[in-house]
């Protein structure tokens, strides 16, 4: 990424703890690895990255999120999910995972990515609701997840459908809802065999209706959206 | 002075759109639901890829207690911004709309071009509260070797209502290109107005720049290949010589593996 931040942090959370803090000053192109910001500390199965702008300005700052394997490179370029402050009240998330893969070649991920920083975790929990649906609109299952604060946590759609019985030959979509702390969601398109990956970032309701950021309109949306959810 | 005439033509453009708005939320009945419309997006049907297009029934999820059919219009142009085809799916309350683009338009589409999502409401009622709304989708990418991993872009910008003046204004990538294993970056760029409009791509690498310029077609899109050869960094700049909405250009890397990989710039 390119920033104007006078220096470049980045936290490494493993299983929910921060493990490690790295400092860097901004050059003209800011492109560092894993094997750089946290060297010396073996890879966990559930790790966190935060990347802390200091004195930098610009709130649509876009970065680039890269994964490499020695055979291919993928990225995907988004946004910076905003650190909350101590106490925050989170309003639950609601993600529409319409685009599943169900090839055996392939496996579909949704990615969770949560962040309450290094104060006290919320009181609250941070489960998530997941109903799995095929295309056709009948309700398959309905299951919940509990995501650790300040985790990553790799939804495998085919995997939960399966273990709960559902048929896959009329495709998949998952409404997910719930959740007590700043997410940013992806879904990771994984090759079996070879381990080459597709990643985007996912699309909050902002981008499907005006509500959550309409102060006339956000009580009555919050309500429709999430009014029968139990968690 | 003349380079401020194109922005006052782009804000009169979004001053009048904000009014059939206003009118729209006002009245649905009468004037149609508030939809922010034409959104568009690259399809590949080539040797490396087919589109698979997944569109949710948005209103299901934001107001699941309606039962509304929403009417999903897909306009499929070729690369020279020629109509291939279009067609209209009914998608009933939850269900999801997930085709590959040749079956959803019945028809085989260009190796590559754009494609435009529209939808309408069976009816506004219930749905007040969601204010302005649009139909966002998702695009797969779906490789054709059994080594790669399909790859996927969310929807884009909308079509452009008024054709964009002329004004070049150079816009850099926030994405930056570079691994040991590359060999190569192909952009596309989709032509989201209905004016000729030209571009030149510049990929600037360790070793120097190299410029790549495209005619673009109204509704057309060009492929631009580039030899990006390891760890760069390689940034990419787009200038295109009319504002049109559409100006991120789509990136797919090729690898000494043979693996491709795609990004929205």
């Amino acid at each position: 990424m390119k920033t104007t931040a006078k220096t470049i942090r980045v936290r490494t959370f493993q299983n929910g703890s921060l493990a490690s803090t790295w400092e860097a000053q901004p050059s003209a192109i800011n492109r560092f690895w894993r094997s750089q910001w946290a060297a010396d500390l073996p890879v966990s199965d559930n790790e966190l990255h935060t990347v802390e702008l200091e004195g930098e300005t610009f709130s649509d700052l876009e970065g680039e999120l890269l994964f490499r394997n020695g055979q291919q490179q993928t990225a995907v370029l988004t946004g910076l999910v905003p650190l909350r402050d101590a106490g925050f009240k989170f309003s639950p998330i609601l993600h529409q995972a319409h685009y599943n893969l169900l090839l055996d070649q392939f496996e579909t991920y949704v990615v969770f990515v949560n962040l309450v920083g290094e104060g006290a975790a919320p009181s609250g929990s941070n489960k998530l609701q997941v109903e799995v649906r095929n295309l056709r609109s009948d309700v398959l299952a309905v299951t919940e997840v509990d995501i650790g604060f300040n985790s990553t946590f790799l939804l495998p759609v085919r995997d939960v459908a399966r273990s709960h019985g559902a048929r896959l030959d009329q495709g998949l979509s998952l409404r997910i809802r719930g959740g007590a702390s700043q997410f940013a969601v992806f879904t990771v398109f994984q090759n079996r065999q070879s381990g080459a990956l597709g990643i985007e970032h996912s699309l909050p309701p902002i981008y499907f209706t005006e509500a959550p950021f309409n102060p006339d309109l956000r009580a009555r949306f919050q309500k429709a959206a999430f009014g029968d959810l139990r968690l | 002075m003349m380079h401020l005439v194109p922005a006052i033509i782009a804000r009169a453009g979004r001053a009048a759109d904000a009014v059939q708005m206003k009118l729209k939320k006002a009245r649905p009945a009468l004037f149609g639901s508030p939809i922010r419309q034409n959104m568009v997006q690259l399809y590949r049907h080539d040797a490396d890829f087919d589109t698979v297009i997944s569109i949710p029934h948005h209103l299901s999820f934001l107001a699941p207690d309606t039962n509304i059919d929403i009417v999903y219009g897909l306009r499929v142009f070729d690369r020279n911004g020629k109509l291939v085809g279009s067609c209209e799916h009914v998608v009933k309350h939850f269900e999801t709309l997930q085709e590959p683009i040749s079956k959803l338009l019945g028809r085989e589409p260009d190796e590559y071009g754009m494609f435009v999502v529209t939808c309408r409401y069976s009816s506004p009622a219930g749905i007040d509260f969601l204010g302005m709304t649009s139909p966002q989708f998702m695009t797969i990418f779906l490789p054709r070797s059994e080594q790669a991993a399909p790859q996927i872009t969310h929807s884009h910008k909308y079509m452009d209502r008024i054709p964009p003046l002329k004004s070049k204004r150079p816009r850099r990538s926030a994405l930056l290109e570079g691994d040991p294993n590359l060999v190569g970056v192909s952009y596309f760029l989709m032509n989201s107005s209905r004016a000729t409009t030209n571009v030149d791509l510049t990929l600037a690498g360790p070793s120097g720049s190299v410029v790549r310029s495209a005619r673009l077609q109204p509704c057309g899109t060009a492929r631009l290949d580039f030899d990006a050869v390891g760890e760069g960094p390689f940034e990419l700049t787009c200038e295109l010589d009319r504002v049109i909405n559409h100006r991120k250009p789509i990136a797919f890397r090729r690898f000494s593996s043979g693996l491709i990989t795609a990004a929205h710039s």
